[in-house]
């Protein structure tokens, strides 16, 4: 295996795996609400699942822990144990660590190897403390013993194994497997399947083990889940046919053989798996990219109607092409046209679809307030029960990575300022349970995400003795409630009477709002003294493309984005320049203009007249002036990359059809540029 | 193995008169005459953007950085790119030299550490130095070079 196809393999894993951990942290807040007996099954699995996949692709030190831990949940699946409250906690404990171990798989960081030694004793302790609980048999088989009579004979199964290439593609590693059947009872390998590496490529098509066990089905069958595709399981005999066959042929070496080759082959697989685990971090440290986390963040769950579409589409193409070359062949003018008509559609649709497919739900998003608001009511001693509408809304996988923080910030803010505690709540007749609501819905081409809180509110006039305090505004000003609530943006204004661990340090509301506004969106408050504050935020679904209008200034391009311009009016260079107020009469009113030739020094001289992009930003005009509009341009926006990331006018570039690249302007940061406030 | 010289190929580049060296795993490809989109308000040394694959890629101007007067005919130069490694991320970035030498094979015995002489350039940036050909050659370290900090530095300072 190639460091690539391992690479591959590790993502596969590092997504499961997370998948798993998200499934397990829901089920398990999930249960902490309304325990039910269901959820302790499919925390047992996910448990089990973990292991196996762990030590399948050799994480040795996920699968360790969470081997005593799959204990736990078995005793607790078995009534032997109940799911306390040592036991919630170590289970979030170790949520948060097998995460950090996800990208630090040998557990280099010193702060994860401490949590490690520490969980792995918190449940030593637990298992110890408890000692109805066994501790789950790896290599014994008399765990299953004793569920009915009618299981106690043993029986044997024939384990038939397809050949294919999904296995080494999955990396499994299949001496683990059989390792786990071995454990079940005595087993007989035929074939050469216990070779990851020459097992596909052999030229026997199939392999098999013969299996006597007093297991029953689902017990192989859960040691086979992940290879379950390739495996047929049957059952022979009811009895044990492989003791008979070794009695009558005295050659029960050969089963030892195997089992020997095989648990040799585990070792050997196991060095190697450890090897290139290792060569791979030496390599992440040298020169390359730290796999896991950008594979991680490359791969989505695309719901199926919408690549049904794209295969449609694909089709569509093909067809139409092909009809394009036949007209062009036949030097058929008008067909040609109508072709090349018709391609121009389809790659519309192609883009609409592209953009669907990037669409995720902010279901995931969810999971991880629901750990916030039970991590942080404890810990403040409120009660708090959030409430999600809409969480099937769909935006932009690279919108939902950006908002996660600033809405986490909300809600941390809600939960700390917002909620009252339990008794005060009582005393003002309210629920005792405060409630977090996050709405989102979508209006238009654009998605509204709501986080109400039904707490104290804000007051505005604390907000405006902090400002008159702080000198943002003067006595005189009457600002309207909407313009108050609006300074709680700005940075280092705080309304909190005190800071506060929970919040009120790092990240401000100030964060929150360039954070959005980044993503070309926008943020506003409603609050009401003694019933609550909603803040709503405002984004576009996607912003990978967005509708412009391509200028020209010399031979540089600028797009602005269209949905920002109210109006285009020309006026002589001569008149807009002759004095240095930068202003020009529209409609009536005086309005500043910025001249993009100015702003971003282009020397070249002005053309006789140039062109004014009137932008209207709630209600507050400004112009920029440009040389030409080249026309409506829809603009796939491409970062600039982190070394320009403070370049501040510019939200982005673009790719022209011609390879020349359209700066794509900031329209919110212009505005606050000096020669417009002034 | 281990015992044996370990070598690594460099691509040798010239600015003013003066050889450097960078490891080839660090450069993607070397592209000439690519029209450069100038951003406004970025630091000196940053002479504009290039589309490259598909990417917004800035390029710096090395001569700049190393403190050597600007080429006499402008434009002339070729463009390295790299990929330089900050912290968890890659960045591609471009450099400009005047030529591009040639492909060399260094083994790690031949890489002579650098006298902290009064050069021009901030010995920092170099990490070794290998006789060749009568030539020295000047082996970069070229995440120091275009370290994000000072970029990210400098970027601030002219905003």
């Amino acid at each position: 295996m190639n460091d690539n196809a391992y690479n591959k393999h590790l993502h596969l894993f590092v997504e499961e795996a997370e998948k798993l951990l998200n499934n397990f942290e829901n089920d398990l807040l999930e249960y902490e609400k309304s325990p039910e007996k269901e959820l302790i099954e499919s925390l047992f699995r996910i448990v089990h699942t973990l292991k196996g996949v762990s030590g399948m692709f050799g994480f040795n030190n996920i699968s360790g822990l969470t081997h005593d831990f799959e204990s736990i949940y078995d005793g607790i699946r078995n009534n032997k144990l109940d799911l306390s409250k040592d036991i919630f906690d170590v289970s979030f404990k170790l949520i948060d660590h097998t995460r950090k171990l996800l990208t630090d798989v040998d557990i280099k960081d010193n702060s994860n190897r401490k949590n490690h030694e520490e969980i792995k004793s918190i449940i030593k302790k637990i298992i110890q403390n408890n000692s109805k609980i066994e501790r789950h048999p790896k290599k014994e088989n008399n765990k299953h013993i004793a569920k009915s009579s009618d299981d106690l004979n043993p029986k044997t199964w024939f384990i038939l194994f397809k050949k294919d290439n999904s296995l080494t593609k999955r990396a499994v590693n299949l001496s683990y497997i059989i390792q786990d059947l071995a454990a079940l009872g005595s087993i007989k390998i035929i074939g050469d399947i216990n070779s990851p590496e020459t097992f596909p490529q052999s030229d026997v098509d199939y392999g098999g083990i013969l299996l006597t066990t007093t297991a029953s089905e689902n017990d192989i069958e859960e040691v086979l889940m992940f290879i379950s595709e390739n495996v047929r399981i049957s059952k022979l005999e009811n009895f044990d046919l492989l003791g008979q066959e070794f009695k009558s042929q005295q050659s029960s070496k050969e089963n030892v053989e195997s089992i020997e080759t095989s648990t040799k082959l585990e070792g050997i697989g196991e060095q190697r798996v450890i090897q290139e685990i290792k060569e791979t971090g030496n390599k992440n440290e040298a020169t390359t990219v730290s796999t896991v986390k950008k594979n991680h963040i490359s791969h989505i769950s695309v719901r199926t109607d919408k690549l049904d579409r794209l295969m449609f589409l694909v089709s569509e193409l093909v067809t139409t092409k092909s009809e394009l070359l036949l007209s062009l062949q036949n030097n058929n003018a008008t067909n040609s046209l109508e072709a090349a008509k018709k391609i121009e559609t389809l790659s519309k649709n192609f883009h609409d679809n592209a953009i669907s497919i990037r669409l995720v739900p902010i279901k995931e998003m969810v999971l991880r307030f629901n750990r916030l608001i039970r991590d942080l009511s404890q810990k403040l001693e409120k009660k708090i029960e959030l409430v999600v509408l809409g969480e099937d809304t769909e935006l932009d996988k690279n919108v939902i990575d950006s908002i996660t923080d600033p809405i986490m910030h909300l809600i941390r803010n809600s939960i700390d300022h917002g909620i009252e505690l339990p008794e005060k709540r009582k005393d003002k007749g309210k629920k005792e349970t405060g409630t977090i609501k996050l709405n989102a819905y979508q209006s238009g081409n654009d998605i509204y995400i709501e986080i109400s809180d039904d707490g104290v509110g804000i007051d505005p006039t604390i907000i405006r003795n902090k400002a008159l305090e702080k000198g943002v505004i003067n006595q005189e000003a009457k600002p309207s409630t909407k313009e108050l609530y609006d300074l709680i943006f700005l940075p280092g204004f705080s309304t909190a009477q005190s800071l506060t661990e929970v919040s009120g340090r790092g990240v401000g509301m100030d964060v929150v709002k360039r954070k959005i506004q980044g993503l070309q969106g926008e943020v506003e408050v409603i609050s009401e003294v003694g019933t609550g504050t909603t803040f709503r935020i405002k984004l576009h679904q996607t912003i990978a493309i967005v509708e412009t209008l391509l200028t020209q200034v010399d031979s540089r391009y600028f797009a602005v984005p269209l949905q920002e311009i109210e109006s285009c009016t020309q006026e002589l260079s001569a008149e807009l320049y002759q004095d240095d107020n930068r202003r020009f009469s529209y409609n009536h009113d005086l309005v500043p203009f910025v001249s993009l030739r100015e702003h971003f020094g282009i020397r070249a001289p002005s053309p006789v007249k140039e062109i004014l992009l009137v932008i209207n930003k709630n209600n507050i005009r400004y112009a920029l002036s440009v040389d030409r509009i080249i026309g409506e341009y829809q603009a796939v926006i491409k970062p600039l990359g982190k070394l320009l990331k403070s370049q501040k006018y510019i939200s982005g570039a673009s790719i022209l059809g011609d390879g020349n690249l359209a700066m794509i302007l900031d329209t919110n940061q212009l505005i606050t540029n000096k020669s417009i406030t002034n | 193995m281990e015992k044996q010289n370990n070598k690594e190929v460099f691509l040798s580049f010239k600015l003013g008169n003066e050889l450097f060296a960078v490891s080839v795993k660090k450069v993607l490809e070397v592209i000439q005459n690519q029209e450069l989109t100038e951003v406004p308000e970025t630091p000196d040394f940053i002479l504009g953007v290039i589309n490259f694959r598909g990417e917004i890629v800035p390029v710096a101007d090395t001569r700049c950085k190393f403190k050597l007067p600007p080429l006499q005919v402008k434009e002339k130069y070729v463009i390295i790119i790299m990929e330089l490694q900050f912290n968890d991320e890659t960045i591609l970035i471009g450099t400009t030299a005047d030529t591009v030498k040639d492909v060399i094979e260094i083994a790690s015995d031949e890489i002579k550490t650098v006298p902290s002489m009064g050069s021009h350039i901030n010995p920092e940036f170099i990490s070794g130095m290998v006789h060749l050909n009568d030539k020295f050659i000047m082996i970069l370290d070229v995440d120091k070079v275009f370290s994000l900090h000072e970029i990210s530095v400098l970027t601030n300072s002219v905003s």
